[in-house]
């Protein structure tokens, strides 16, 4: 490369000063012109279906102050927690499936069956099922954390070192201690990689089955309030779906850290 | 009781019938009496490390028996131990977790394994370490660790395989007259695998050399000198030439 263009260069240099959070608030500050003195000139209608960021802020205040944000949201994680209490069951198959290679060999292939059918897929039938509530979504939900968790806990455990079983075997211990004591810990932090992948992705499940087939949670909240075009509710509801998602995603970084403290220094 | 012996074993990996097959040791017959410290030396791919899985129960013999005081060797346990050269500690685990675990096996009671484990912590130099993470030990340390986890069982037979191979030479000098000192001060009958010929003399009683693939036992070297050895004893030098001829005259054995 040649010597830099100055006025690039200038440039350049005044990106690298600008606060961290600078395009953020330019671009709310874009949307709060565009939605509040742009569009309700150029096309009303329009407009009432762009919320501008400062009426969607005194929404958010409405909607925690009644409790009404507070009831879905709380709905919404219980769905989360309860499914992902039965995805759990993952854990000791992707065990047993990645220790003993018979049980592979016969639950591979359906496993690789269901794996790739998009847990939305599965709305119509499990409404069918289950009808509409907490079972339908749940199992919706499940769906969705159920195989990230399952296909890292094989890998897990088929990427622990031989040396290591074999040094546990030499010390005496019998089958299931190795399992207990080796196979899952060294497994471990690749099975807390898939919960936290299946937990992301049950999130999303989650708000898609509540879309259509729940009568609380975020999800719901988010399709009843486009039904009476309050789109201020519906960019509320969004925020605080994605904004959940990442605190989940952190708590559970954090937890890593504290838990495993030996997985994060060698994965470094 | 620590009696090991090895009689005519063989061990051909594949379908012996078939073409591939491979002929990893024969015949081999070996007879190492309680407490006694024996160096495998032989050139690489002779058969070492798969006699001493067959030792430490990993693998079975094609032919043949491996027993350890008159019983037959069938799965790995605290009986026969191995020390491994990449130490295979248990990253989870501190120091003393570590070292703690066999006795764990062995359903010792809490109060015994921890004094066990005291006492081995003394044994290798280890003492205020024993909350460290493996990962924070040097490769010397992690060794030690290694060691004092596979005496704490009270193994009848202690296996090594090139042991202090990932050590820089340094540090491997000074672990092994750590191991002869630990040895000595607790008498197990070792099997060690080497590619040193110096490090076989400087620790061993006896000195077995395999040949050349298949690996037979070509000679077994009595080690007559006391210990701590020195390099420039007269004896020394001699044992050192015979080990050296016995391993590269191959060539001529062959033509
Ligand atoms: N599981 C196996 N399957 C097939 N062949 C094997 C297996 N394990 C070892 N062998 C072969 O048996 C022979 C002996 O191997 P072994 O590992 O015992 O040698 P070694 O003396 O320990 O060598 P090195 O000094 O390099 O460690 C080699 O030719 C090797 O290729
Ligand atoms: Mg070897």
């Amino acid at each position: 490369m040649t010597a830099p263009d100055p006025a690039r260069h200038w440039l350049l240099r005044a990106l690298f000063r600008l606060p961290n959070l600078a395009a953020l608030v330019g671009l709310i500050l874009l949307w709060e012109f565009v939605a509040s003195v742009w569009l309700p000139r150029s096309d009303p209608y329009l407009a009432t279906l762009m919320p501008p960021p400062t009426q969607v802020f005194t929404t958010a205040v409405e909607l925690i102050r009644s409790g009404e944000l507070g009831f879905h949201l709380l709905a919404s994680l219980k769905r989360e927690a309860v499914a992902f209490l039965f995805a759990l069951a993952a854990v000791p198959l992707g065990l047993l499936m990645g220790w003993f290679r018979p049980i592979h060999a016969q639950l591979d292939p359906i496993v690789e069956v269901l794996r790739p059918i998009p847990p939305l897929a599965w709305i119509p039938l499990s409404i069918l099922w289950f009808g509409i509530g907490d079972a339908q979504n749940q199992f919706i939900i499940f769906l969705g954390m159920f195989f990230p968790i399952l296909i890292n806990t094989i890998d897990g455990v088929a990427k622990v070192e031989p040396v290591l079983v074999r040094a546990a075997r030499s010390l005496g211990a019998g089958e299931w201690k190795v399992i207990k004591r080796v196979v899952l810990k060294a497994a471990l932090p690749q099975i807390v990689t898939g919960v936290r992948v299946g937990l992301g992705v049950g999130w999303m499940a989650l708000v898609a089955a509540e879309l259509v087939g729940a009568s609380s949670g975020l999800g719901f909240m988010i399709n009843d309030a486009r039904s009476v075009l309050r789109t201020d509710i519906i960019v509320v509801g969004m925020i605080t779906i994605g904004f959940v998602g990442l605190v989940i995603d952190m708590l559970l970084r954090f937890a890593t850290r504290k838990l495993l403290p030996w997985s994060v220094s060698n994965a470094k | 009781m620590g009696r090991l012996s090895i009689e005519n074993v063989s061990k051909i990996y594949g379908d012996p019938a078939s073409e591939g097959a491979v002929v990893a040791l024969r015949d081999v017959s070996l007879d190492i009496p309680d407490h006694a410290f024996c160096a495998i030396l032989g050139h690489s791919g002779c058969g070492k490390t798969t006699l001493l899985n067959m030792v430490a129960g990993f693998e079975r013999p094609t032919f043949g028996e491996v027993s350890i005081g008159g019983e037959p060797v069938s799965r790995p346990g605290w009986r026969n131990t191995m020390i491994f050269q990449e130490y295979a500690l248990f990253p989870w685990m501190n120091v003393a977790e570590n070292i703690e675990f066999g006795l764990e096996m062995k359903k010792l009671p809490q109060q015994e394994r921890e004094e066990a484990r005291r006492t081995y912590v003394d044994l290798v130099g280890l003492q205020g370490f024993e909350t460290k993470y493996p990962r924070q030990l040097s490769g010397g340390m992690r060794q030690r660790v290694a060691i004092a986890r596979a005496l704490a069982v009270c193994p009848e037979v202690l296996l090594m395989d090139e042991p202090f191979a990932a050590l820089d030479a340094q540090t491997r000098g000074a672990m092994q007259d750590e191991l002869v000192r630990i040895w000595r001060r607790e008498p197990k009958t070792v099997m060690l695998v080497t590619h040193s010929i110096d490090e076989a003399i400087k620790l061993a009683d006896k000195v077995v050399v395999l040949s050349r693939r298949p690996g037979r036992v070509k000679d077994v070297v009595e080690i007559g000198l006391e210990r701590p050895r020195d390099e420039d004893h007269a004896d020394y030098i001699a044992l050192r030439r015979r080990l050296r001829e016995l391993i590269y005259d191959d060539f001529d054995e062959r033509s």
